[in-house]
Parts: C-alpha cells; sequence; structure tokens
C-alpha cells in the first residue's frame, strides 16, 4: 500500500484539496454564506498547504529520481513526481475561486 | 531488482529451460480444460467463454438499445409527428439511455476484459471465473428482463436519471420506476462482481516479471475502471435503494415536505453518474493506448504520462459531479470549483489524445479497418472533449442546459470515447479469439457508414440544442428552424443503422469462435495476448522483460508453445494459475482455479428472481428466490478452500511455490478487502446523505436517544470485533480443540456484534424519532437497516462456519474461511460503531 501511496500521493493529495474546498464551501453555507471572507481565507490557508505538501512530494521524487537506478522503482518514482507536480499546479488553479470569491 | 516478497530474481535466467517437454503434460492440460458439452455451454466458466458470450451480450443491448433510438429519431425526424404516443416516447428514451449506460457501455468493457485479460497477462485464467460467469449471467437475465419491460408498458419513463420528484410515487404511481430502481440496482451488482475480479486479476495474476512499467496499458486503465466502479457504483446503489425505500414505505428521502430534499438524489447519482463517464471512456482509451502501437508499429510515446493521466482522470473524476447540477441553485463558489475542476480534467484527457497522436505520427499508419476506427474515435472523441470544456463554463452551461447541445456532447465523448474505440478492439482483437478474421472489405463500409452517420446525426444537434431546443421532448413545433437539423439528425441514425447491420452481417460470416485455432496475430501486435493459446490460455507462462514482449524477446511465442516456461504442466493435476506479488509479479503461490458447476448459474437466475419479483410486488415468491440464491451462494463458497494436495509443487527449473496462502497475501483476502470498500463507500455516502439532510433543516433535527445505549453498543461492537480476532488466532494455534473454540468463538463474535446492532435499533425505536415522518428517521433508520442487513448476513456466515466445522473443514493449514469471515466480523462491528457514533454525536442534543 505504501508504494501505491507513494505513486498516487499527489493526485490522493489533489482530491483531498478539492473534497476540502467542497466541503468548507458548504460549511460556510450553513453556518454563514458559501463565499463568506472569513471562511475563503480557511480555504485558502488550506490550498496553500495542500499546494507545499504537493511540492515536498515532487522534491522527494526528484531526489529519488536522481539516485535510482532500478528500472520499475525509476517508473514509480516517475509517476510519483509527475502526480505531485500536476496536482500541485491543478491545486493552484482550483484555489482561484477562493481568491476570486465567486 | 529489489525484491518485493524474497524471490530471487536471478531464477528468471533458468528461462526459457532446455529441452522437450513430455507429450502427456499438454494432452492433461487440454483435458482440463477441455470445451464444454451440452449442459455445460451454460455452466462454463472458462474466460475464453465467458468472454465471448459477455461481448455478444454486450453488442445485443447495444443493438437493441440502438433499435430504440431509430425509434426516437423516427418520431422526430418532422414536427408534430405523432409515430409514437407520449408515454411510449418517454419509455423509449428512458430505456435507450439506460440501456446503453447501464447495460452497454459499462459491461461491454468489463466484458472486454474478461476475454482479453488472462491472455494479456499471461495468467490461464482470471481468478474468480465463477465471479465472472455469475455476472455475465446476472447481467444477461437482468438485463433481458428490463428490456422486456417495455412490452408491457411498464419500463421506467422518468429519464436515465429518474430525477424526484418525477420519480417520486406522486408523479410516478406506477411500477415502471420500480423497475429501473431494482434493476440498475442488481445490475450494479453484476458490473461490481467483475470489478474485483478486474483488480484481484490485473494485481495479482500476472506474469513473471511484468512489473508495473511493463503492465499493458490497457490492463492498468481496467485496474483503475475497476477501482472507479467500486468507489462510484455504491452511489447509486444507495441512491436506488433510498428511492425504493420512499416509495415502498415512504421514507422521505427527497421529500422536502417532510425534511427530505431531492438534491440530495442529484448529489447522489452524479457521485456515480459523472464518473461513470470515464468508467466507460478510460478502458476504452487504455484500449487505444494498446491498440495503437501494433496498428502503427511503434512503441506508444509518453507510456509514463499516458499512466499518470488514466490515473488523473480517475482522481478528478470524483470531483466534477455537479457540473450537471449547475442550475439548481448551488451557491456560485461551489459551482466555480467544479468549474475549475471540469475543466482541468480535460487535461489528462488531453495528454493521452496528444500521445496518440505522436505515437500515429511517430510509426506507420496502417489505415485497416481498426486503424480507420482509432482515428476516427481520435476525432470525435476531441470534438466532443471541446464542447465539453464549453459546458464546464457555468454561463455557458445555463444557456445550453436540458438542450440538444448536451445531447450532441454527451453523444460525441460516450461515441468518440468508447463506442468507436470499442469496434476498433473488435476489429483488432477478434483474430486471436476466432478462427477467421473480420473483412477489411465491409469493414471499412462498417466503419465510414458509421463514423459518418454519427457526424451526421449529432453535429446538427449542437445548432438544434442553440436554438433553444429541449431534450426529452417527444416533439417539437414547425416554423422554429428546427425542422432541418432534425431532419438531418434522422438520416445519421439511418446511415449508422446500416453500418450495424452490415457489422452484424459480417460477424454472421466471419466469426467462428470456440474453434482448435485462430486467425494469429495479423497485425504483428506486441502484447502476450497474441501468443499461441488453447483454452487454458498460454501453454506456459512467460517471464516478461519487457514492455512489449513480442517485440524485444525474441523466440518467445516459440518456447512458450514449447513449454519452455512456467506452469508447462498441472502440478495439482487440476485447473489452476500463477499468483503473482503487486509490484514485480514474483512469483509467489499456486492458486488452484475452480472447475465448472452449476451453482453460480442458478444464483444468478433467484438473485434475478428476487430483485425481478420484488419489482411486480410478489413479495413471498421474491423471498423463496432470495433463499434459494443464498442457497446456491453457499453452495458455490462450499467448494473454496479446499484440502491441500501438496504443500509446494514445482513450476518449472526447479521453482517451488506453496498451493496455498491465507491471510493478505491470498486472493481471497483481496476480494474480501475490496467488497469491504465497496461496503464502505455506501457507509461514506449514506453518512454524507445524513448530515446534508442535517444541513438543509437542522433546526428540525430531535434529541438521540442517549449516552447509555451508545457505550452498550459500541462495547458490544468492540467485544465482536475482538472475539473474531481471537477466533482466527486459536485457529493458528493448531490444537487439537482449536476447530471446535475457534468456532464458537466466531459465533459469539457474530452474536455480540448483531446483539449490539438490535440494542441500537431498540433506543431508537423507544424514541420519538419515525422513519416516515422526517428526512431525519428516514436517514438513521436507513443506517440502522443496512446494519441489519450486514447482522443478517453475519448469522448465515456464522451458520457456514459451524457447517464448516461440523464437516471437518475447519484446521489450521485451511484458516482462509475463518480469516475471511473474521474480516467481514470486524469491518461490521467498525460500521456499526462508527453509525452509532455519528447519529448520536451529530448534531447530537
Amino acid at each position: 500500500m505504501r508504494t501505491w501511496a507513494w505513486m498516487t500521493g499527489g493526485l490522493i493529495l489533489w482530491a483531498a484539496h478539492f473534497m476540502g474546498l467542497y466541503a468548507l464551501a458548504s460549511a460556510a453555507d450553513v453556518v454563514s454564506t458559501a463565499d463568506d471572507p472569513a471562511w475563503r481565507m480557511g480555504g485558502l490557508a488550506f490550498s496553500v498547504v495542500c499546494v507545499a505538501l504537493a511540492a515536498v512530494l515532487l522534491l522527494l521524487a526528484l531526489k529519488r529520481l536522481s539516485t535510482r537506478r532500478e528500472a520499475g522503482g525509476v517508473f514509480r518514482d516517475q509517476l510519483a513526481a509527475a502526480s505531485a507536480g500536476l496536482a500541485g499546479l491543478a491545486m493552484v488553479w482550483q484555489t482561484l475561486p477562493t481568491v476570486l470569491g465567486y | 531488482m529489489t525484491s518485493e516478497t524474497g524471490f530471487d530474481s536471478k531464477q528468471y535466467e533458468r528461462f526459457p529451460t532446455a529441452g522437450e517437454r513430455p507429450a502427456e503434460e499438454l494432452k492433461e492440460l487440454e483435458a482440463l480444460w477441455c470445451a464444454p458439452k451440452g449442459w455445460q455451454w451454460i455452466t462454463a466458466i472458462n474466460n475464453n467463454y465467458i468472454g465471448v458470450y459477455y461481448v455478444g451480450a454486450a453488442m445485443l443491448f447495444f443493438v437493441l438499445a440502438g433499435i430504440l433510438a431509430v425509434l426516437i429519431r423516427t418520431q422526430l425526424a418532422v414536427p408534430m409527428s405523432g409515430i409514437l404516443p407520449t408515454e411510449t416516447y418517454n419509455q423509449i428514451f428512458t430505456v435507450h439511455g439506460t440501456m446503453m449506460m447501464f447495460l452497454f457501455a459499462v459491461p461491454a468493457v468489463e466484458a472486454l476484459s474478461v476475454l482479453l485479460l488472462p491472455q494479456m497477462l499471461g495468467a490461464r485464467d482470471l481468478p474468480f471465473p465463477r465471479l465472472s460467469a455469475y455476472a455475465f449471467w446476472a447481467y444477461l437475465i437482468g438485463g433481458l428482463a428490463f428490456f422486456c419491460s417495455l412490452f408491457f408498458g411498464l419500463a421506467p419513463n422518468g429519464g436515465w436519471f429518474m430525477y424526484p420528484p418525477l420519480s417520486s410515487t406522486a408523479f410516478s404511481p406506477g411500477i415502471n420506476a420500480d423497475f429501473w430502481l431494482l434493476g440498475i440496482g442488481f445490475i450494479e451488482i453484476s458490473a461490481i462482481a467483475g470489478a474485483i475480479e478486474i483488480i484481484v486479476g490485473v494485481l495479482r495474476n500476472r506474469a513473471p516479471g511484468m512489473t508495473l512499467a511493463r503492465m499493458p496499458v490497457f490492463a492498468w486503465a481496467m485496474l483503475i475502471f475497476a477501482g472507479m466502479i467500486i468507489i462510484a457504483f455504491p452511489s447509486v446503489i444507495l441512491a436506488t435503494t433510498l428511492m425504493e425505500l420512499e416509495r415502498v414505505f415512504g421514507w422521505p428521502f427527497f421529500d422536502p415536505l417532510k425534511g427530505g430534499d431531492p438534491m440530495l438524489w442529484q448529489h447522489l447519482f452524479w457521485f456515480f453518474g459523472h464518473p461513470e463517464v470515464y468508467i466507460i471512456f478510460l478502458p476504452a482509451a487504455g484500449a487505444m493506448s494498446t491498440m495503437i502501437p501494433g496498428i502503427v508499429r511503434a512503441p506508444l510515446v509518453g507510456h509514463t504520462a499516458v499512466i499518470l493521466a488514466i490515473l488523473a482522470t480517475g482522481f478528478i473524476s470524483f470531483g466534477v459531479w455537479a457540473h450537471h447540477m449547475f442550475t439548481t441553485g448551488m451557491p456560485t463558489i461551489s459551482t466555480s470549483y467544479f468549474s475549475a475542476a471540469s475543466m482541468a480534467v480535460s487535461i489528462p484527457a488531453g495528454i493521452q489524445v496528444f500521445a496518440w497522436i505522436a505515437t500515429i505520427a511517430a510509426g506507420r499508419m496502417r489505415f485497416s479497418v481498426a486503424g480507420l476506427f482509432v482515428l476516427g474515435a481520435i476525432i470525435t472523441f476531441t470534438m466532443g472533449g471541446l464542447t465539453g470544456v464549453m459546458v464546464a463554463m457555468v454561463p455557458f452551461d445555463w444557456q445550453v442546459h436540458d438542450t440538444y447541445f448536451i445531447v450532441a456532447h454527451l453523444h460525441y465523448v460516450l461515441i468518440g470515447g468508447m463506442v468507436l474505440p470499442f469496434f476498433a478492439a473488435i476489429y483488432y482483437w477478434l483474430p486471436m479469439s476466432s478462427s477467421r478474421a473480420l473483412s477489411e472489405r465491409l469493414g471499412r463500409w462498417v466503419f465510414w457508414l458509421i463514423f459518418s452517420g454519427v457526424h451526421i446525426t449529432f453535429l446538427p444537434m449542437h445548432f438544434s440544442g442553440l436554438m433553444g431546443m429541449p431534450r426529452r421532448v417527444f416533439t417539437y413545433l414547425p416554423g422554429r428552424g428546427l425542422e432541418l437539423p432534425n431532419l438531418l439528425s434522422t438520416v445519421g441514425t439511418v446511415v449508422v443503422s446500416v453500418g450495424v447491420i452490415l457489422w452484424i452481417v459480417d460477424m454472421a460470416r466471419n466469426f467462428r469462435p470456440f474453434g482448435s485455432g485462430t486467425a494469429g496475430n495479423p497485425h504483428d501486435a506486441p502484447g502476450l495476448e497474441w501468443l499461441p493459446t488453447g483454452n487454458y490460455s498460454v501453454r506456459s507462462i512467460p517471464v516478461i522483460s519487457s514492455l512489449y514482449p513480442l517485440w524485444e524477446q525474441k523466440a518467445l511465442a516459440r518456447d512458450v508453445e514449447a513449454g519452455r516456461y512456467m506452469l508447462p504442466d498441472a502440478p495439482t493435476h487440476g485447473r489452476e494459475t500463477l499468483v503473482t506479488s503487486t509490484l514485480n509479479a514474483e512469483p509467489q503461490y499456486l492458486q488452484r482455479i475452480p472447475v465448472p458447476s452449476p451453482w453460480h448459474v442458478w444464483a444468478a437466475v433467484f438473485t434475478a428472481g428476487f430483485f425481478l419479483l420484488l419489482t411486480i410486488q410478489a413479495y413471498m415468491a421474491s423471498a423463496i428466490s432470495g433463499v434459494l440464491a443464498v442457497w446456491c451462494v453457499m453452495r458455490w463458497c462450499w467448494m473454496l478452500d479446499r484440502p491441500r494436495i501438496e504443500d509446494e509443487v514445482d513450476i518449472g527449473a526447479g521453482i517451488r511455490v506453496p498451493t496455498y496462502v491465507s491471510g493478505p497475501s491470498s486472493h481471497g483476502w483481496w476480494a474480501m478487502v475490496t467488497t469491504l470498500i465497496v461496503a464502505g463507500m455506501v457507509l461514506a455516502m449514506a453518512a454524507f446523505s445524513y448530515v446534508f439532510l442535517w444541513s438543509r433543516n437542522p433546526q428540525d433535527w430531535v434529541a438521540p436517544p442517549g449516552m447509555a445505549s451508545l457505550i452498550l453498543v459500541v462495547a458490544g461492537y468492540g467485544l465482536g470485533a475482538g472475539l473474531a480476532w481471537a477466533s482466527c488466532r486459536v485457529l493458528a494455534l493448531d490444537r487439537p480443540r482449536s476447530p471446535v473454540i475457534s468456532t464458537l468463538l466466531m459465533v459469539l463474535a457474530v452474536a455480540s456484534t448483531t446483539a449490539a446492532w438490535a440494542v441500537d435499533l431498540q433506543a431508537w425505536r423507544a424514541g420519538p424519532l419515525q422513519a416516515s415522518a422526517t428526512g431525519q428517521g428516514a436517514t438513521v433508520f436507513f443506517l440502522l437497516s443496512w446494519q441489519g442487513f450486514f447482522a443478517a448476513i453475519l448469522v448465515l456466515m456464522a451458520v457456514y462456519a459451524v457447517l464448516r466445522w461440523a464437516f471437518g473443514h475447519v484446521e489450521a493449514r485451511r484458516p482462509s474461511t475463518f480469516q475471511l469471515i473474521g474480516l467481514f466480523v470486524a469491518y461490521a462491528a467498525g460500521q456499526g460503531a462508527f453509525m452509532s457514533l455519528l447519529t448520536q454525536l451529530f448534531p447530537g442534543g
């Protein structure tokens, strides 16, 4: 399971980020309004944490790639790096509504 | 290579072995995997047979649903047409959509994988062939019954997504909606059974050396497809169950007057419904990525990027469900999140399309029929994808929502993303299971008619949609500019129909399955599925050292056929295959595969009977059918976990592996864990429903029963899980009285878990909450009912455990059955505790 979590870590983070943003907006909608500034700032902070985690995953994967020689491991590290990179970009993109407020 | 299991990969160097293999080996394999005779054609479980049946049934439903499409377009050819009565039209378009989505698209790709995967992975068969066969028969019987409801005017008529309140008893008082709700629930069981088979098969039955990096893209896609089914389908099972409970017992999940909310249906349905689109697309995309290298004779460009794209699509597809709900009044910022995610999902889809184009550019394109269908798929899917980005934008979606623009978009995506690749797959892979290939000359006619017909049909729909023509209307007024696009669409449908008829003619003339030979490898393709095979799949299981083994491992086909690789014989003198590790595919043990028996067929018949009789409200007959189905499943399970013949066997070149493994390394464990993930997803979505309904009317919710019952209930569940664990530990001690004590402990574990549920139920029943009065009551009593369902299964398992002990089948050398029962008990206890804590602590008193 650890290898699978490593390979898809970025994507798991991406999914968690999306669900988190949606949950925050829904909770805000119950308490006040979905686009309440305070809740949005909470969403922004959450996004920053998620993007930072994706960056850490990316750096770790790149570091492992620079030292590893075995084919199967390289493939897994490549997937881990690419998924973290893609997830980072996607999370920044999906954070825009939080920043803009609509 | 770093070992995953302790296996020394240097042992692979012993293969191919030298010298001739004894002739008796092949004779024994042929005898063990012999072709069925007489009634055995029905009880067959070999993937070479079930796969063909399955693909055939899927294409039958495709043709039947296609006939309905022709009827729809005939009605809409001219304005104010009266060819079909309104009610009939409603039933036909509902059944058309439902059949295409539930009876063709998903089963067709599962069918393709049942047919292809064993050979593609170098396995003798998938790990649970009876489960595949059960899934097929359940699907065929359920699907035919569903289609036949049209002839009695009982077919559902509320659209393929059956939104409440239209599907409630107030507006759909007959049993038409029940046919949809129970029928779909039943067919989903078949889909989930297939998914479990695929997950375990892809992860555990690959040829030695076939690491994740060397796994065919189609296998990757099927793995992710099956994972998505496990996550997504429980949502629709839950939704249909809730709706049926509302219709039959008046539990108001979707009734806003009693604290329900119709939006809950949309969330549950689309949490399944949008991933469903990618569930359909990804296997077809995987097939494209596997076929294109064979067609252009060049490796796939960006192989790792394509795998990443498939994985990414799988993940993000669960974050786009609400883009079907932009017009429902959700908060703007929420729709923006879904809009952003919907646009983002086009990136991984684009990666795949560009990889295909680059591979075609890098190789030498052969314009065979399969090649033509591949090109047609790329063009059509890209067009559909572009309109997908358009409707991902909220303001545009508001304009075209529920118009024919959406009809055009979804058909472009689904036909380009699944139907055309599926035809490509038929023309490409059919030579491996037929003694004759399909006709290239006739096939070109088939392609051009289908391809041009699709565009003539659906391109004008963009315009009729933009002009405001709504979906699901049985007619339209003249003089609004809609005549020409509608007439063109009807003409296009006729063109497609001619193409499909020609394909049927081609199949009738040339498809010759189940023979002694195949048409060979006409594409010079690189995958293992093109190795010479018999009913036993490959003669010996090869050691893989490349992503394209037939291109890069010279003489592989000759050596495999000569039995110079693993398992050239049948060491246990039964059907068997090799189980390998998940990452590096290192040999772990020999799995004994069951032989045909009638129990899975009867189980499918009685399961179908249970649901169908329930639909027509024949409750007693339904209950009898349900009991018989349970009996058949227990008989089926009785043949599992058989006594060992030998502890270890030689699988070739002196490599010895065990014939029995239990615990997390065993395929049975993986299947049980996957099944429990399905149950866990139902639980998660039910918990979401509970919280969602609370968020709509928090002021109306009443206080829970109190902490005393909660402590008792949680303690009971904890005791149940502990006893189950103790039962397995006692059995592992292997003392003379271990079997009886272990059985007793397991029975007590079940009793404790069931008692905890009964206490919880009684505590709620003693309070003021009523299931039919409020949304809170409905969800709380649903959660209790769901746990009650598990309690009933536990009781059956306890009876089964006692029977196995009584017949002497409980022993330390064979702990799998008890381990799996223990796992189930532990899950059920955890689920029960979670439900109690949720309903009593949230929102609390």
